[in-house]
């Protein structure tokens, strides 16, 4: 394996740790993470959310792009965490990725064992999380060097593959996720056309002539939608009972019993995490699964079976990890909370995608990746002793949360122009959003399609006008075919096994909570 | 992300009755998803025709190339919709209706009134009225919301490089 990318460029992975274990940047893991945990134990504010709230805040610390980045990171790390709490304690995943702990993590919390649960939990992320970030860096960088032949049409085609990856795996119909990736097209195209300076869909209103920031959408898509919804649903509301784990330990028996499955669940989910579009959920439901068959020679999955717990818990973590890898290399994010980022990175300048970022920006890359480690490691060692703790915030009652989470959208929102417009533009998304959920329209795919929309039509039109208005250059040379044959297989591929095995994997897919 | 923790058996079961009760039809919400997304892409299109096209503009692709492109695929998959149709979910109730509306209504009022009153009066008000559709106690939400007001806009202003509208109420 050829290590020098990561050690001998000139600024490698322990730059990366030097910048990352600066005092300041150490201060903002231990506050993503915090934030993170919190974020995940509330069902309701899922990680996008978090993120895409968090994101206009942060720009007024005036940090710098990595520590941004380092405390956003961080926060999306945490959220995964914080999930499979409450999945464990109560019954009640806070994210997706953690719907299948619940099956034998609250058996064993009914049992008594929460402690071993929670702690077998920590220990399968820590050791699944840091095997991801290896993998990232073994993977990312030869992966990036294939960008360097990277055209105009093979742009356009990387791009139309990551609009096919969402929109095919997103949601439970295909049709569904398509309009909603090529409505987040159009929605790139209002403002001014940076080749021309045409300005388009603005309806004579001069502040949307610089277009629509991708912020202000994800808050009005995935937060304030996420309001209306519990509004209707009142799920949350009535008191929580959730059981409370006396202490988090785990016998050195048991951590051997449950190895195999960590490490069988770090695989799996890395691998998982490498296909564009499938990400974390995916991933501990499919890891579950196979553990189950490899091992349940008694009959004790679904009863509170630690290694039930320790796999799916690997899994994700490792999912969440592996689904960096086409992001930073072909910048296609996996899931929404991907999409977010990517978002993020394109704002500061960065694209994946475009160009190789482990050379383009080396500094940016090797921080945020050291300042994984770091990250896996702080939640490790906050979860052990605050638990107990963050499950406290549960206590807050809704009708005291929901207010709490519109307003720090509002003034997220508000802080990104200071324009009361964007206000109203997200409330409009807000409900776009809410019908999108009732209807089972993918939202992932509608932030995707606006954030790479721009990208799309930029290299679509360079690549016509270098060929003379030539449609067939998006097909010209193997590199072009391969990405095309690749946009086919992931679009249909997921339908035809459908009708082979009864309806089955879709099933899967959705009922696992793939991110919507 | 949400779902996971929204749907309940419960739930699920709750949305068979109503719908079969409503009887608007089974495919009834796809089609009109359908046809809300045809006239939009349809409008879309027509819309290039308004672009102020200056000499740049023209050649074998210009400012109009995608749009158009785009604006005929998202008509084609609206009509796939409105051929191909799902299963319709379960439409709240009227008076879930009229909530949803006023949380809405409130946050559109929101963004009109948070420059002229100031960010800690306008927050107040809004984490009071939406506290209240979430059957929140008054005597207890009132106090709360307007000191987590106070809090927000106190961090804001000093620890984060953030402005806020101050308003008539000063501000800090």
């Amino acid at each position: 394996m050829d290590l020098s990318p990561i050690l001998a460029s000139d600024f490698n992975l322990w730059d990366g740790f030097a910048a990352a274990l600066t005092l300041e940047n150490l201060l903002l893991a231990v506050i993503g993470c915090l934030l993170g945990t919190l974020i995940g134990v509330l069902p309701g504010i899922g990680p996008i959310t978090g993120v895409a709230i968090l994101f206009p805040i942060t720009l007024g610390l005036g940090l710098g792009d990595a520590s941004t980045l380092i405390l956003l990171a961080s926060v999306y790390y945490g959220t995964q965490y914080g999930g499979s709490t409450t999945s464990i304690l109560l019954n009640v995943p806070g994210e997706a990725s953690s719907v299948v702990t619940t099956l034998d993590g609250y058996q064993m919390a009914k049992q008594g064992r929460a402690g071993q649960a929670l702690a077998i939990s920590a220990i399968g992320s820590f050791i699944a999380g840091i095997g991801a970030v290896i993998g990232l860096m073994l993977f990312g960088p030869p992966l990036a060097e294939i960008t360097i032949q990277f055209q105009s049409p093979e742009k356009f085609m990387v791009v139309i593959l990551a609009f096919a990856t969402v929109s095919s795996l997103a949601g439970k119909s295909l049709i569904k996720g398509l309009l909603a990736v090529v409505f987040g097209v159009m929605l790139a195209t209002v403002g001014t056309d940076l080749q021309t300076g045409v300005v388009r869909y603005t309806f004579g209103e001069l502040k949307l002539q610089e277009g629509l920031d991708f912020v202000i959408i994800a808050i009005g898509l995935f937060a304030v939608s996420e309001v209306l919804t519990l509004l209707e649903d009142r799920v949350m509301g009535e008191e929580t009972a959730f059981v409370k784990a006396e202490r988090i330990w785990v016998s050195f028996k048991e951590f051997m019993f449950s190895l195999g499955a960590i490490i069988r669940g770090s695989f799996v989910g890395f691998f998982i995490g490498l296909l564009p579009g499938t990400g974390a959920s995916v991933a501990g439901f499919m890891s579950y699964g196979l553990e189950r068959r490899l091992s349940d020679r008694d009959e004790t999955f679904g009863k509170g079976d630690i290694r039930g717990v320790a796999a799916p818990e690997s899994a994700n973590n490792a999912a969440a990890g592996g689904s960096l890898v086409p992001l930073f290399t072909l910048g296609i994010p996996g899931s929404g909370t991907t999409a977010v980022l990517l978002g993020i990175l394109i704002s500061m300048g960065v694209r994946p995608g475009s160009g190789n970022v482990f050379e383009d920006s080396p500094e940016l890359i090797w921080t945020l990746i050291a300042s994984m480690f770091i990250g896996n490691a702080i939640l490790l060692l906050l979860n052990f002793p605050l638990v107990n703790v963050f499950v406290q915030i549960l206590k807050i009652p809704t009708w005291f949360l929901m207010p709490v989470i519109l307003v720090i959208s509002y003034i997220g929102v508000y802080s990104v122009n200071n324009s009361s417009l964007d206000i109203t533009i997200m409330t409009v998304f807000g409900i776009i959003g809410y019908f999108a959920r009732k209807m089972d329209v993918p939202l992932a795919p509608i932030l995707l399609g606006l954030i790479l929309g721009d990208d799309l039509e930029q290299n679509f039109r360079r690549a016509l006008v270098a060929d003379d208005g030539n449609y067939l250059t998006f097909f010209d040379g193997p590199l072009n075919i391969g990405l095309a044959v690749a946009v086919v297989v992931v679009l249909f591929l997921p339908q035809i096994l459908d009708r082979v095995r009864g309806g089955k994997i879709k099933e899967e897919f959705a009922d696992s909570g793939a991110e919507v | 992300m949400a779902n996971a923790s929204g749907q309940t058996p419960q739930s699920a079961s709750q949305s068979d009755s109503s719908s079969a009760r409503s009887g608007k039809g089974r495919h009834g919400s796809d089609r009109t998803l359908g046809f809300v997304c045809l006239a939009l892409g349809i409008w879309y299109v027509l819309e290039t025709r308004n672009f102020n096209l200056t000499t740049f503009g023209t050649g074998p692709v210009g400012p109009k190339t995608l749009p158009t492109l785009v604006g005929i695929l998202f008509s084609l998959l609206a009509l796939v919709l409105i051929i191909k149709p799902g299963e319709s979910p379960s439409w709240g109730s009227l008076s879930a209706w009229s909530q949803l509306g006023a949380v809405v209504a409130t946050s559109f009022l929101f963004g009109q009134l948070l420059e002229p009153l100031g960010f800690v009066v306008a927050s107040t008000l809004l984490a009071i009225v939406i506290g209240l559709f979430f059957k929140g106690p008054i005597r207890k939400l009132a106090p709360m919301a307007f000191v987590f007001s106070v809090v927000v806009a106190f961090v804001f202003n000093n620890w984060l490089e953030l402005r806020l509208p101050a308003g008539w109420w000063g501000g800090f």
